[in-house]
């Protein structure tokens, strides 16, 4: 990095060319995932991942940039480094271990029907809609994919 | 509050504790105490992310309708305006280690305005919620036929609770910052000789900003 106009040994001073450089980014991101928004997704399980998918990467993105650049990660040190990895691990393991109950379906146990979601209610075991007003979407997904 | 004593002339460096090698050693020991409370803090919004999940998971296709409620400009506006809060709050950690006062006030003043002026169109968004009858509890009325009320009810419950929280987290930072700003004019020591006190506020402040990086598209940007 060339960004650094002097430093001495106690901290980095950063050149603000380099804080509008994110800045930009930032609002060039932002200003992609609203118009990601209202872009034509086709109405089926793979429309529906990329929808999901892109809006996450764009926001990992953003938060990745504003950790390393305005938080400073670049320039801290290996202790804090590792306080942040750490805490953002610990938020990314939780929804690892919340792949469990998404994938429930895939494998039907008597009972998880409590916590099924309701746009897959019309597969499950050819009982009669509950809800019936509740409008169906394009995920269709078959209750088991996967054995 | 600030004594003739606690002041400094200008440009004298940081004093360095006796329990610390040296400036560097001292420096890095905030920065790792500021972010060892931030990782409470992603623990904190983590439990609520994950809660969202849960119910975004049950109810995909009710939640996807309902949050077609919320209106994106104004979410949009929010971000961009606390995108350039940020960016605020990082140019006064670079005036406070330059040492520039005026501009190191003038940029956390700027910060306090961007947040100020979310809190502003949160309050018109908040208010507009109010009037259409959707804050969850007694009185809470949706008219839809399509979703059935109680999913719409969850959904704003978390909507309530997950801006709420990180309405009071912008709440407290204008005031954290408004005080730093005073201090600094007021030419305090600890914040005028060590740029570290407004490093800590900045680390705070970008945190605020990250979690609404994610509450954005969540759900104002939801996909089916």
């Amino acid at each position: 990095m060339s960004a650094h106009d002097h430093h001495d040994h106690s901290h980095h001073i950063t050149h603000p060319s380099v804080y509008i450089k994110v800045l930009l980014a930032l609002l060039v991101l932002m200003a992609i995932t609203v118009g990601a928004a209202y872009f034509p997704y086709p109405n089926n399980p793979f429309g529906s991942f990329l929808a999901n998918a892109i809006l996450l990467i764009i926001a990992v993105t953003k938060a990745i940039l504003v950790v390393v650049y305005f938080m400073g990660l670049r320039n801290s040190s290996n202790l804090a480094r590792i306080y942040a990895i750490g805490g953002f691990s610990w938020f990314f393991t939780l929804f690892v271990m919340f792949a469990d109950y998404t994938t429930r379906p895939w494998e039907p146990v008597r009972g998880w029907e409590s916590v099924a979601p309701s746009g897959m209610s019309r597969f499950r075991d050819g009982r009669p809609e509950e809800k019936s007003n509740v409008p169906q979407s394009g995920l269709d997904i078959p209750p088991t994919v996967v054995r | 509050m600030a004594h003739a004593v606690d002041r400094i002339p200008i440009g004298e460096p940081g004093a360095v504790f006796e329990q610390f090698e040296d400036l560097e050693q001292q420096n890095d020991t905030y920065i790792v105490g500021m972010w060892a409370f931030l990782v409470t803090e992603i623990m904190f919004f983590g439990a609520l992310f994950l809660m969202y999940t849960v119910y975004r998971w049950k109810y995909q296709d009710e939640w996807f309708l309902v949050h077609k409620t919320l209106s994106i400009p104004m979410g949009a506006t929010n971000t961009v305006i606390l995108l350039l809060s940020s960016f605020t709050m990082v140019m006064a950690v670079h005036y406070a280690q330059k040492m520039d006062k005026m501009k190191h006030i003038m940029m956390l003043l700027a910060t306090c305005g961007f947040a100020s002026l979310f809190l502003v169109i949160k309050f018109f968004e908040y208010s507009g919620k109010f009037t259409k009858g959707l804050f969850p509890g007694a009185t809470f009325q949706w008219k839809d036929p399509a979703v059935a009320s109680g999913p719409a009810e969850l959904f704003y419950s978390l909507y309530f609770a997950m801006t709420g929280l990180h309405g009071l987290h912008i709440v407290i930072g204008i005031l954290i910052i408004g005080a730093l700003a005073f201090m600094v004019w007021r030419d305090h020591k600890h914040v005028r000789a060590d740029y570290i006190p407004t490093e800590l506020i900045g680390l705070y402040w970008h945190f605020v900003d990250l979690v609404w990086i994610f509450l954005f598209p969540l759900f104002y940007l939801m996909p089916r």
